[in-house]
This record gives structure tokens, sequence and C-alpha cells, in this order.
């Protein structure tokens, strides 16, 4: 019986009673040192289905609401418990680093999305269509960049690490990700929630608390 | 720590042209970041920006048109690289 890696926490961490993941499996914490891995049992990597990923999110979640976790990537699993301590030991010190970094933090993501037609309006080729294009596109990206610097300045001085995509998809100029403290969360809510009114060509929206999904992945893979 | 992938031999042909417009695209966006890199040093004149811009221009559309033909959206063309992130 495999099992799936639910994320890794401090190893006084507490299991909330009760809870269980995917297939309503039970819980079950792997000690080694300083750290625990939180499993449960599977039969094979879970298939991804959006039913299965909003699980593994909540039970992440509610595993986050008990204390600070690493949260693993879906479908991280190992052959057994003498894998889950092999995991624990082979990386421990970079494992409990990265928890240090995140322990009392949470994520919130600030997505903007522009407010107008990322193509344009559609009209036959003229005789610059060629240049039209390109410094179309460079436009786009000074006002994606400018919009990024606006994000940060408002929120930047909240969070304690930032991660942030410019145009990662055409229409969205921003993806951002922010690691706050927990008692800077509402404050953070607010002043996103304040900005997004004062900017005219993007719509904003902040999302979470979540995991700290963007700032463990390097440790963690 | 093992990761299992379930092959579907019905999808190996969509998977393959999946894999290669990604590499397209990725190529495809490395060389229009250049060229306004470019545009930004001043270092082209006002045809060679036509130039490419028109080449570019025909691509993404030529892109588009492939996307469209096999089913494929932008988020499909992406690949996961774990620790480095997201190919695109």
């Amino acid at each position: 019986m495999t099992l799936l890696l639910y994320a890794i926490a401090d190893a006084e961490h507490a299991l909330p009673p009760g809870l269980s993941g995917l297939d309503d499996r039970p819980l079950r914490s792997v000690a080694h040192g300083r750290l625990s891995a939180v499993v449960g049992e599977c039969n094979d990597a879970p298939t991804v289905t959006p039913a299965a990923l909003v699980r593994f999110e909540q039970t992440v979640e509610e595993l986050m609401g008990d204390g600070t976790v690493l949260p693993a990537r879906f479908g991280t699993i190992l052959s057994d418990e003498a894998a889950v301590e092999q995991l624990l030991s082979s990386r421990h010190d970079q494992l409990a680093d990265a928890l240090r970094r995140v322990t009392g933090a949470v994520e919130l993501a600030v997505r903007a999305a522009w407010l107008d037609d990322v193509a344009g309006p559609s009209r036959p080729p003229g005789p610059h269509a060629g240049a039209e294009y390109l410094l179309g596109r460079l436009e786009r990206r000074r006002r994606a960049e400018q919009l990024a610097a606006v994000i940060d300045a408002a929120v930047g001085d909240l969070a304690r690490e930032r991660a942030c995509r410019i145009l990662a998809r055409p229409e969205s100029p921003v993806t951002a990700a922010y690691l706050v403290s927990f008692p800077r969360v509402d404050e953070f809510l607010a002043r996103c929630h304040n900005l997004e009114a004062t900017i005219p060509d993007a719509s904003l929206v902040c999302t979470g608390p979540w995991p700290p999904y963007s700032f463990v992945t390097r440790e963690q893979t | 720590m093992t990761t299992r992938i379930a092959a579907d031999p019905e999808n190996v042909e969509k998977g393959l042209i999946q894999l290669v417009l990604t590499i397209v695209e990725l190529l495809r966006q490395l060389m229009e970041r250049q060229a306004l890199h470019r545009i930004e040093g001043g270092s082209l004149s006002e045809e060679e920006v036509e130039r490419l811009g028109r080449t570019f221009l025909a691509l993404s559309e030529r892109m588009d048109e492939l996307k469209e033909e096999f089913g494929l959206d932008d988020k499909d063309l992406n690949l996961n690289l774990g620790p480095l992130g997201d190919l695109l």
C-alpha cells in the first residue's frame, strides 16, 4: 500500500482528530528528527481530477489551520513508511529551513486581469501591421510591469517574500504570490481591496489565505 | 519518491503534438522577447521592426490555427518543470 504525501510539518504538529484525505482515507504522521510527514494510504498515484485536487487542497488547509505546514505537490507518493523516513532524513535540514521560513505565515495571491480586449480590435492588416503588433506587445508589457510595481508598492511592505510573474498569460498582466504573517493578513486584504478602485485598466482579485505553495516548491521537490 | 504516469495510447498522438507546439511556443516567446528587448535598446530600424513584427504576427496566427485544429488552448501549452516551475 503506497502512501500519498500531503504535507510536512514540525514533529510536534498534532493532526486534527478524525481528519481524512482523498477517498476518506485516514491520515497519519510519520516523524523523523524535528519533522513529521502527513500521509494517507492510497492504492496508486491519484488521478488528477478537479474533485481530487479540491479535496487535497482542503485537507492541506485543515492541516494548516492547526499550525504551519509545507504543502506537498499533489500526487507525491512514497512506497512505504521507510521511504517517508528516508525523505525526511535525506532532506531534513533543507525541509526544516523551508518550514522555518514559512512558519506563522500564509500565501496570499494577487491576480490582475486586463479590462480591455487583449487581442484588440480586429482590422485588416495595414502597411505597418508588423510594427503595430510588436509595439503593441511592448506597450502591454510595460503596462504590466508598471501594474506589478503599483501592486508591490501598495502591499509589498506587509510581506516577507514575494513571487511575481508578468504576463504569465496574455490576459493576466500580473500573477503574484505574497508570503504574509498571520497578523498582517487582514490589512493585506483590505489594502488590495482599496487598491482595485485606483487601477483603471485592470481588475484585481486577491485570494487566500493559502498554504504557502509558491514558497516551498524548490525545497520540496 | 516515485512518480507514475498513466499512459493512454489513444492520447499519445495528441500528447506529442502538444509537446511539439509547447516547444514552438517557447521559442516564439523567447524570440519575441528578444525582439522587444532590441526595440527598447533602439538597435532596430523601422523596416526591421516592421519585418520582424509581420513574422511574429504570422507565427502567432499560425499557432492559433494549430491550437484550434488540435483542440488545445494556451494553458495546454506548458510544462511543469518541478523545482524550476512552469516552462511558460
